[in-house]
C-alpha cells in the first residue's frame, strides 16, 4: 500500500536554518546540511527544503546548497522551494539532486513558465506551493508573499493540476504556520470540493493534529519543521506516536554500514 | 584483472548525479557515458532517467546512444534501468503518443491504471526468485511516476500493492529495472544495490 508520508521542512533564511512563525519572525536554528542530515538519519519520508529569500531578493535556486546536501550522501527525497524563475532553473534544481520542485511565486506571476517546466521534467516533478487563510466571509484565499495580497483560487491554477502539469498541492496555513496545534482545518474542508493531492503545512505540531490530517483521504503527505529540530530522533519518536496513521513505520539502522562505506 | 567501472548514460536525465553518488558510496568507480567510444570501458550500464518517456527517447535518439546500448546489451553485460530508465527498457510507451523503447524487455509502459500517480513510499512484493531482489522482499522504496512497464508475467520480480498491483522491478537475464529510485530509498535502496552492484561486476 503506498504510504502517507511525514514530510520534514527546513525553512532557510540568509544561510541558515530558521524557526518561522507565519513567515513574519524567525529563530535561528543552525547549519541547513547538519539539520537535513538529522532528517535523512531518522528516517524521514522526505525533505522539504525551502529558501525563502531567493525569490524576495530576486536571486535563483541556491544550487549550491543542494549540491552540498545531494553530495553529503543523503538518500531521502528532497523537494526544494525557491527562487525558481524559469524551466531552465528549475532542470538545475532536479540535476543538482532534488527529486522534486515547489513553484510559488511563479504560480502568480507566469503559470505560463510553471507548464513549460511540467511539460520538460514531468509533472510528477513539479509541487504547486498554496499558502492560504479564510477570510472573514470565510471564503478561501491565496495569499502572494512577495506582493502581501490576498485573491481567489482561480481556474487556470487548478487546470495546472487537473492537467496533470502539477502532481501535488502544498497547502499552507501561513499565517498559523510556526504554532502549535494551529493548523485551520476549516481550509481542508473548503479544499475538498477540488479533490487534489495534498500535502498540508503549518501548525501541524501534535500527533492529534497529524493524525486528523492523515485521515482526510486527500491529503497524501504533513509537513512540518520545527518540532524535528529539538530532539534526537524526533522523526522515530514522532512515527511511533503515529502507528495507526497509514504511514511508513519508524525504522532505525545502524549506521555502521553506511561508515563501512563512507 | 582491472576494477569493476559503472557507467552512467548521460543524456541529461535528473537522476544520474544522485545515483552516481550512491554508486560511489559503494565503493565502485563510475563514469558518465555520452559517446559511442564510452561504452568500451564500461563493466555494468545505468541508465537513469526522470521525466517524459518521449523527450527521453528523443535525447538518446540525438545522441546517437540507442545502438551503442542494444549493442553493450547484447554483449551479455548487465544493463540497469532507474525508474523512467526501467521504462525505457520496454518496446514501446503511450506517454504522450506511442514512442518505441529500447526493446530489451518485451512490454509496453502504459498509464497506470489504478491512481494518477503513485508518490511516496510503498512495500515491495517480490514474486519471482531474484539473487539481487529477493531479499527485499517487503522492504519500502521510493517511487514516483504516473505511467507503468506492463510486462508479460516472466520478467516480473517484483510488484507494489494497489488496485491493480504496479510493476516494481523487471529482470531478464543482465537486464535489471526499478522502478523506484534505489538512490533516495535510504537503507532499503543501498542494500538492494549493494547486492545488485555485487553480482553484476562478478558477472
Amino acid at each position: 500500500m503506498l504510504k502517507k508520508r511525514l514530510t520534514g521542512a527546513v525553512t532557510i533564511r540568509n544561510g541558515m536554518v530558521v524557526q518561522s512563525f507565519g513567515y513574519n519572525r524567525y529563530l535561528p536554528i543552525g547549519k541547513p546540511k547538519v539539520v537535513i542530515e538529522n532528517l535523512d538519519r531518522w528516517g524521514i519520508d522526505e525533505i522539504f527544503i525551502q529558501v525563502i529569500d531567493r525569490s524576495a531578493k530576486s536571486l535563483e535556486p541556491d544550487i549550491e546548497l543542494i549540491d552540498e546536501i545531494a553530495t553529503s550522501g543523503i538518500l531521502t527525497p528532497i523537494m526544494y522551494a525557491g527562487g525558481i524563475q524559469n524551466e531552465a532553473q528549475a532542470a538545475q534544481v532536479i540535476r543538482a539532486g532534488a527529486e522534486r520542485v515547489c513553484i510559488d511565486t511563479l504560480l502568480h506571476i507566469n503559470p505560463d513558465e510553471v507548464e513549460k517546466i511540467a511539460k520538460r521534467l514531468g509533472g510528477q516533478a513539479i509541487v504547486g506551493s498554496l499558502p492560504v487563510g479564510i477570510d472573514n466571509n470565510g471564503i478561501i484565499y491565496w495569499y502572494n508573499y512577495q506582493t502581501k495580497e490576498k485573491r481567489l483560487l482561480n481556474d487556470r491554477l487548478l487546470s495546472l493540476v487537473k492537467d496533470g502539469l502539477i502532481s501535488e498541492i502544498l497547502l499552507i496555513d501561513w499565517q498559523n504556520e510556526g504554532f502549535d496545534e494551529a493548523f485551520d482545518f476549516r481550509i481542508l474542508e473548503l479544499f475538498e470540493k477540488y479533490n487534489l493531492p495534498l500535502i498540508l503545512f503549518g501548525g501541524l505540531t501534535s500527533e492529534k493534529t497529524l493524525k486528523k490530517a492523515f485521515d482526510a483521504p486527500m491529503v497524501v503527505a504533513a509537513a512540518i519543521g520545527n518540532r524535528l529540530n529539538y530532539s534526537e530522533h524526533a522523526v522515530q519518536t514522532l512515527k511511533n506516536q503515529l502507528t495507526s496513521a497509514p504511514i511508513r513505520t519508524a525504522y532505525y539502522h545502524d549506521r555502521s554500514i553506511f561508515k563501512h562505506y563512507d | 584483472m582491472s576494477a569493476p567501472i559503472i557507467g552512467l548514460v548521460d543524456y541529461g536525465a535528473g537522476n544520474a548525479a544522485s545515483v552516481r553518488r550512491l554508486i560511489s558510496k559503494l565503493g565502485y568507480r563510475s563514469r558518465l557515458v555520452n559517446k559511442h567510444e564510452d561504452f568500451e570501458f564500461v563493466t555494468v550500464l545505468f541508465v537513469p532517467g526522470v521525466g517524459a518517456f518521449p523527450s527521453a527517447m528523443e535525447a538518446l535518439t540525438k545522441m546517437n546512444l540507442v545502438k551503442p546500448i542494444l549493442d553493450f546489451a547484447n554483449s551479455g553485460k548487465p544493463v540497469v534501468g532507474v525508474c523512467l530508465g526501467m521504462q525505457l527498457l520496454a518496446d514501446s510507451s503511450e506517454e504522450m503518443g506511442l514512442t518505441k523503447g529500447l526493446g530489451l524487455i518485451p512490454g509496453e509502459v502504459k498509464a497506470l491504471s489504478s491512481m494518477e500517480w503513485h508518490i511516496g513510499w510503498n512495500t515491495l512484493d517480490c514474486v519471482g526468485e531474484c539473487s539481487i531482489a529477493s531479499k527485499s522482499d517487503g522492504q519500502n522504496f521510493y517511487y514516483n511516476h504516473s505511467y507503468e512497464f506492463q510486462a508479460p508475467k516472466e520478467y516480473i520480480v517484483g510488484v507494489v500493492e494497489a488496485e491493480n498491483p504496479i510493476v516494481s522491478i523487471v529482470r531478464k537475464h543482465n537486464i535489471f529495472g526499478m522502478q523506484f529510485h534505489p538512490e533516495i530509498s535510504q537503507i532499503s535502496g543501498f542494500k538492494l544495490m549493494r547486492r545488485l552492484l555485487e553480482e553484476f561486476t562478478d558477472a
